[in-house]
Formats: structure tokens, sequence, C-alpha cells
């Protein structure tokens, strides 16, 4: 019997699937509650409370829609009689994958993965090793895949691995979970939107879904099928999604006061990681001891940790703890004073004067510049590939978008010289580096800076 | 590590490996490969239809080049990236993972780095090398090559 949720973006989403009821059912997804999708948006955006849960939900339910659409796109198109792109079983798979893509999230989302970046470097693991970890050793997530595995005679697990990895074939299967025109993405730019009440994420799904189709792209000496949009009728969606992208990255997730805070998180836990390794406090929970004592920890530890833990240790910290610098930044984040932001300059000369003397400032207040003057710049987004790369040298590294012409001939869009997106692509470039400094330093510091601000 | 470091150790590997590599698609393997074999990079690399990259280094190359740190002609064809950073550049002792593939064709990066990914997702012996071929099977010319530098710098089997 099918259950029925009711979602604030997709009205209802509707799971028939036994499997993907099971998944959502099991501990490690249940945990996805407890973790939020937009870090520490709330301090900014008071409604940006929404979880993993209730977004993995959400492109589990895009990921049925995109299937069924292509299926139905491409037959209307002279598809090849019989035979839609997307066969059962793929359905089943997609969804499972979907289902499973953020189960790798820790606590914060991207913030441990930073962090364990930092103490472990390349022995770290991302958030999709983790995920895939989870897929393959979790005995309840693993024997629910086993089972549909069973069900549909098809090697679940290692479907998903590939999917998960972009090494499925045919490429599409894999496009509809990761690509530039993924369900991930449309779930979180609506889901994004709707929960800041930033309306600038708001595209028009219900007709990008129509002219989503499978297009055939020569990347010699490969033949690869791809997701594609018809450009005839779905330019303007598409470009609509493109910029919605684009001023969501700018006003939610790049939002200054949002990485300021993010970044004072990071200090936050590097020093009690650091603390914890030197004796000098007790690890507050086995990941951090892990860490401290520059190791992964294991699967279980991993598992255990959520973002609501984190802000109950702040709380504790900003009263209670014996060291001035961790003491100082929880409260700092207790009480929403949070770091003020220093836009890097993009001349090299003057950055690193610019850098100088905010290094100088932070000595003056004698305060530790490793936790009082902190980077950021674009690219560390936890959205990946946050936008499509629309200035394009002539060895573009990028994926990119292509659009279908009325004969069903594939366009890549950086080559459409009609569309909007190329026509303002100085405009989209977004590149930008920060510092965040204590507010009360930049503001005694304001005659100094006054040249670059 | 900072902007200012970061963009500096690119600069330093360019030079390490003889001052140049050929077409940025070689060099996202190159640092891959490093990362994958040690050396702190701190890009995040992602698998497309050419094999391993990262958005990050793409911006960090763009930012190099403005900071004349790198610089990006065109030569027979091809884009060549040469660093302004002196040969025998401090850290240079991190690179020897990047000297031994410097020579090697951009096809057997290509291949190396997928087996090397493939490895990191979960893949190894019969099926990683079932997964290499169904990937990357219009290299396969390059896959001995390949499989050799992968034995020999990263203890991967491919069997």
């Amino acid at each position: 019997m099918a259950k029925i949720i009711r979602d604030p973006v997709h009205d209802l989403i509707r799971i028939d699937c036994e499997f993907a009821l099971r998944l959502i059912n099991s501990l490690a997804f249940q945990r996805l509650r407890r973790i939020r999708q937009l870090g520490v948006a709330w301090l900014v955006y008071p409604g940006a409370e929404h979880s993993r849960f209730a977004h993995s939900l959400g492109v589990y339910h895009l990921s049925q829609l995109v299937v069924d659409h292509i299926n139905i796109n491409c037959q209307s198109n002279g598809g090849q009689a019989g035979k839609p792109p997307f066969d059962p079983k793929q359905k089943v798979i997609v969804g499972l994958a979907a289902l499973a893509h953020d189960l790798g999230h820790s606590a914060f989302s991207h913030l441990f993965e930073r962090i364990a970046r930092d103490e472990l470097g390349s022995t770290t693991k991302k958030h999709e090793a983790w995920t895939m970890n989870i897929v393959k050793e979790d005995p309840e997530v693993r024997a629910i895949l086993d089972d549909a595995g069973k069900a549909i005679e098809v090697d679940v697990v290692a479907d998903i691995k590939a999917i998960l990895t972009h090494t499925y074939k045919p490429h599409y299967v894999g496009d509809v979970i990761s690509s530039q025109l993924d369900v991930d993405r449309f779930d979180y730019l609506l889901r994004d939107s709707a929960m800041t009440g930033a309306r600038y994420g708001s595209f028009d799904l219900a007709w990008f879904l129509r002219t989503l189709e499978i297009a055939k792209i020569e990347k010699p000496p490969e033949t690869i099928q791809t997701l594609a949009v018809q450009g005839r009728r779905g330019l303007s969606a598409l470009e609509g999604y493109l910029l919605g992208r684009h001023y969501m990255f700018k006003h939610v997730y790049f939002h200054k006061t949002i990485r300021a805070a993010e970044a004072m998180l990071r200090a936050i836990l590097k020093r009690v990681v650091l603390l914890v390794r030197e004796g000098k406090m007790d690890s507050p929970h086995s990941v951090i001891s892990a860490l401290a004592l520059k190791q992964l920890p294991s699967l279980r530890d991993y598992l255990a940790l959520n973002d609501f833990q984190v802000l109950s240790w702040i709380q504790d910290w900003s009263v209670t703890s014996a060291d001035e610098i961790l003491k100082d930044l929880s409260r700092r984040f207790q009480s929403r004073h949070i770091f003020g932001t220093v836009v890097a300059p993009r001349d090299r000369v003057e950055f690193r004067d610019k850098f100088d003397t905010l290094r100088a400032l932070i000595g003056a207040e004698k305060l530790d510049e490793a936790y009082y003057l902190l980077e950021d710049k674009a690219e560390d987004v936890a959205y990946k590939d946050y936008f499509y790369d629309v200035n394009r040298g002539k060895e573009s590294e990028h994926q990119e978008i292509y659009c279908t012409d009325g004969s069903g001939r594939p366009q890549p869009l950086s080559g459409h010289d009609t569309s909007v997106i190329m026509a303002a692509k100085s405009v989209l470039k977004f590149d930008e580096i920060r510092w965040y400094i204590p507010k009360e330093v930049l503001e005694k510091a304001k005659t100094s800076l006054r040249s670059y601000l | 590590m900072n902007t200012l470091e970061r963009l500096q150790k690119l600069s330093d590997l360019i030079a390490a490996v003889g001052g140049m590599v050929e077409g940025r698609k070689k060099l996202h393997k190159l640092v891959y490969l490093c990362q994958a074999a040690g050396t702190e990079f701190s890009q995040d690399f992602i698998f497309h239809f050419y094999g391993v990259f990262s958005p990050t280094l793409a911006a960090d190359l763009d930012r190099a080049k403005a900071w004349d740190l790198l610089t990006e002609t065109e030569s027979k064809g091809t884009y060549v990236i040469a660093s302004t950073a002196r040969a025998d550049a401090e850290g240079a002792e991190d690179f020897t993972v990047a000297r031994k593939l410097a020579g090697e064709s951009a096809k057997v990066l290509e291949v190396l780095s997928t087996i090397v990914y493939l490895q990191d997702a979960g893949y190894s012996g019969g099926k990683l090398a079932g997964k290499l071929g169904e990937l990357k099977g219009h290299l396969s010319s390059d896959f001995a090559r390949a499989q050799e530098l992968a034995d020999l710098l990263f203890e991967i089997k491919c069997a």
C-alpha cells in the first residue's frame, strides 16, 4: 500500500516502493531529521530549519517524476517504439539512490568534512564516501537493498554505488541524481527558496519536466547519452533555473553572515579537537576523540553525531569552558555576534597588503589569527559546481548543459547565441574571497582599512 | 591552507615538473594523483566524462593566472600552463609522484586517475578492472601502462 507524505514544496509525496519505504524507516535515514539542510542559515533566515530528511524525500519524489516524464517525452518525440529510456528496474534503483544520496552527511552537513580534511588531510573521507560506507556496511540498510536486489534481480548496491560515483552507464540514469540537471538541485533550490523566503530559487519545475529528454553527445571516441532540455520549448525554463541558482547562491548559500557563522563554527570545533589532543579538555564525542588522534571515526560513531548535539555543546562551552578562545567563540555564536566581513581585493599585491593589515589588527588585539581571521571563498560553498560555468575556454573542464534543436540535435548552452545566460555571462561569474574577523576589531580599524572599503 | 599558499603550491607543482603542463585536463589529473599519493592539496574532485576534475582547482587556475603565478598560452592546438615560480621551489620534495607522472600522456593519466578513483570508491581486483573497461574502454591501449603505474605508485592491482 502506498504511503502519502505531505510536503511544503511538492504538496504530496507518494511512495509506492516497499524498499523505499523500508529505507526511509531505517535508523540511518531517520537520522537525517536531525541534520539541517542549510547548516546555520537559520541565523539569517529563521525559516531555514528544514532537514536533510525532508530534502531527501523531495529528491526521491522528483527522481520518480523525472523518470516518468522523460519516458513520456522521449516516446512522444518518436523514440524507439516500445523502449522507453528508463526501464522499471532503473526507476527503482534511481529512487533508492535518491534516498541514499545524502545518508553520509554528518552534523552541520559539510562542516565536519572540512574539519576532518583539516585534521586528516588527504586520508579523510568525503560525505559521498561515508554514504557508500553506509550503503555497503550498515546492516539495516544493506539488508533492505539486498532484498530489493533479489526482488528485481539486479545488484542494487553495485548500481547505487555506480550512480553515486558517476560511473553508471548509460550516463543519463546517473544524471538524474547528479548532473547539472539533477533532482538534487531541483529540490534544494525549490525547498531552500521556500523555507528561507528568498524566492529566487522558484523556477518553473512543471514546464521544465515537460522539456527534459535524452540526447546523444559525441565525446570522441564515445557517444554519451545524457539528460538534455528541448531548446525550442525549454530554453526559458532552463534560463530561469540557472538564474535561480545564481541568485540563491548570492543571497543564501554565500550570504556573508551565514558563511561567517559557519567559519566560526569550524573554528570552535577546530579548537575543541586541539584541546582534546593536548589533554586540556575531555572529548564530548567519539568522533572528536578520533579526530584528535588524527584517525577516521568509525561508521557507528560518525552516524551518532547530529546538529543538536553540537549546538548543545556550544551552549555549555559558552558558560563553562576553561579555555578563553573556546568560551569566547562559543559565546559569540550563542549570542549571534557573528564576525564581520572583509572582501579580498582581486589584485595580488592589494590582496597581500590587505591580509597583512588584518593580521596586524588581530595581533594588536592579542587575538589568535587561527581562530579570529578566517578565510572563505565562493567555490567552498557546499553545493559544489554551484553555478554552470558560462565563461568557457577552449578546454572547459566543466559539465555542459545541452539543448536540443527542432531536429533533436544537441547543442551546448555555452554555444547558444540567443540565450540570456550567455549574454550575461560576465555578470554571472562569482569568485569572491572573503575574510571574517570580529566586528569590534573591524570597527576600531575602519580608519586603517578605509582605503580598502 | 589559505589562498596565497594554495595558489603558490600549484605554481610550485608545475615548476617542479619542468615548468609547464600541457592542458588543464592533464593538470587536474596530476593534482588529483598527487593528492591521492599524500601530497596536501585542498581541492575537491568529482568524476566527469574525461575523468576526475575539480571546480575548485579550475577557479584556482584562473586566480593564479590573474596573479601572474601561472601563464596559459596556446601552442599547437593545445593550451600550455607554465609556472612563473623557481624550479627549485621550496617544498619541492612533495612532488615526487608528480615528477614521475609528468612525462606520461594525458590519456595514461586519465586511465590512472580513473583507477585510483574507482579504488577510492570501493572497487577492487576484477570488479575494478571490469568497471575500468566499461568507463574507459576507448583508452584500452593505455591500460597496461596505467595499471603498471597504479601498482608501482599506489599499490593498486587491477586483476
